[in-house]
């Protein structure tokens, strides 16, 4: 029922809000473009509140939603990170985004792509995959079957 | 670093699912509100439907209990605030009623009798449109329209609690977006209850003698399928009950708000034209009934068309709002 959830991990906030990140330009065109889809109901925008906090910058990040980590995240974080060989603050974002059903992604990190998740990709990147539906839309952010739905 | 994460191909991949313990404590959730779901059928078919508030509220809690097992202290915390803006909703809707027969406050506005009878019969050409119906269909037996108009009278109790209790537990984003708009209607109801006290058409037979004689008895055709209405002791605390609560139509407005809240996200046309069909049968039933006036009807829409309206104007500028703040800093950078 919810319009698709995309999550904003840290690196791409971390682009977001510094100017001297490689990144900066590219992540400020994506989120643009997700920010117009969120107020047209086409996204729901999530970022890791730890995340959040770190960067210290409510007005830049006012349209994303917290996803607050509980200790039974950070258990079974711990227990992915403990038998494999995932980091334990990637493991956090792992669980959270299975807990909460999201199945796309904004970042910058290359880890994430080696997971059954949509990485969001700048528009001029994806100009093909525009939904005809929707020609305004832009690319990167053209809502996609199978796109993860937060489910509270 | 490349801007765009390239995506592997599938087979590199792998399944969150397949790495990412598996939450036990939903399976239990699921498997509790499945156990809740068939003791209330049983409940249900053995001891009546619950149908009074407090009873309701009860089933209502026991099935948020299992569905939050498990659930992180924060969306408990979140669990007890939204439970006592529920409990209060109710309760000032209950209180307010009271009000309209000057036993809280002892507030009184005149009784409205006269005027609602001559709105309808205005709309239908000088005719009242409760003595139509019973004239017509009323009969001492029961027929399969007085079940249908019985069932749907009654859904009014449990029908929006159902839902708010399926959101509550699966979705909280919409639970809240349903719950505003819910609030606002009862809010807005109780006000127009207070300064607009309304007899509806069985007391305005009955007591004012303005219509012709119609009979009242809204749970015949629901008892005639061999169902009860479930009534606890605790119904006393309900002895606030206003007759005069005529105007507007709740039962109106909560049969009109459940179809028309999931309507976008029915698609074939001819989909959203049944569910719509709800309310109109409400209606239809709450007039045939005696219960209500077809002003009274209209206006509980009316309501609902108002909340929707408003709730959807608020939220969509919320949503604006934060993007200009966004935009704004995203400049200042």
């Amino acid at each position: 029922m919810n319009p698709p959830s995309v999550l904003l991990d840290f690196s791409f906030l971390t682009a977001l809000a510094n100017t001297t990140n490689p990144n900066h330009s590219g992540a400020v065109t994506i989120f643009s473009a997700l920010v117009d889809d969120f107020v047209e109901q086409r996204c729901l925008l999530f970022a890791r509140a730890d995340n959040l906090a770190a960067l210290a910058n409510p007005d830049l990040f006012a349209p994303i939603d917290k996803l607050h980590i509980a200790g039974q995240h950070r258990n079974a974080a711990a227990e992915l990170a403990g038998r494999t060989e995932i980091e334990i603050d990637l493991a956090i974002t792992l669980v959270l985004i299975q807990r909460h059903r999201i199945r796309r992604i904004a970042s910058f990190d290359d880890h994430l792509a080696r997971y059954d998740v949509d990485i969001v990709q700048r528009p001029s990147a994806a100009s093909n995959v525009v939904a005809p539906e929707s020609p305004s839309v832009p690319a990167a952010t053209a809502l996609e079957p199978g796109a993860g739905q937060l489910s509270n | 670093m490349s801007v765009v994460a390239d995506k592997p191909t599938l087979d590199h991949r792998v399944a969150l699912g397949a790495v990412v313990p598996v939450d036990v404590w939903r399976i239990v959730r699921l498997a509790a509100m499945g156990f809740y779901v068939v003791i209330m059928l049983w409940w249900f078919r053995t001891q009546g439907m619950v149908w009074e508030r407090i009873s309701v509220a009860v089933a209502l809690g026991v099935f948020l209990l299992c569905a939050f097992i498990g659930k992180p202290l924060r969306e408990w915390g979140r669990l007890a605030f939204d439970v006592s803006f529920y409990c209060a909703m109710w309760y000032a809707y209950e209180t307010t009623r009271g009000a309209a027969d000057g036993k809280i406050f002892g507030i009184k506005f005149p009784l409205q009798v006269d005027s609602v009878r001559n709105i309808d019969r205005v709309m239908f050409f000088g005719n009242d449109p409760n003595t139509v119906l019973q004239s017509h269909f009323w009969e001492s037996s029961i027929r399969w329209y007085d079940k249908v108009a019985s069932t749907t009278y009654m859904t009014h109790f449990f029908l929006a609690p159902i839902v708010m209790g399926a959101l509550w537990a699966t979705n909280h984003r919409q639970f809240r977006r349903f719950l505003k708009r819910f609030a606002t209607v009862l809010g807005v109801g109780c006000l127009m209850f207070i300064v607009m006290p309304t007899a509806p058409p069985w007391m305005a037979a009955k007591n004012y003698h303005i219509i012709d004689p119609i009979v009242r008895n809204s749970s015949r055709g629901f008892s005639a399928m061999g169902f009860k209405a479930f009534t606890h002791g605790w119904q006393n605390s309900l002895d606030w009950g206003n007759a005069v609560a005529a105007m507007p139509s709740l039962h109106a407005s909560f049969a009109l708000i459940v179809p028309a809240f999931f309507l976008p996200w029915l698609k074939p046309l001819w989909l959203k034209a049944v569910v719509l069909v709800f309310p109109v049968v409400m209606l239809a039933s709450l007039v045939y009934l005696g219960e209500h006036w077809v002003i009274d009807g209209l206006i509980g829409w009316a309501l609902v068309g108002g909340s929707f309206w408003s709730w959807n104007f608020f939220e969509r500028r919320q949503r604006r709002n934060r993007a200009q703040r966004s935009y704004a800093a995203l400049a200042a950078l």
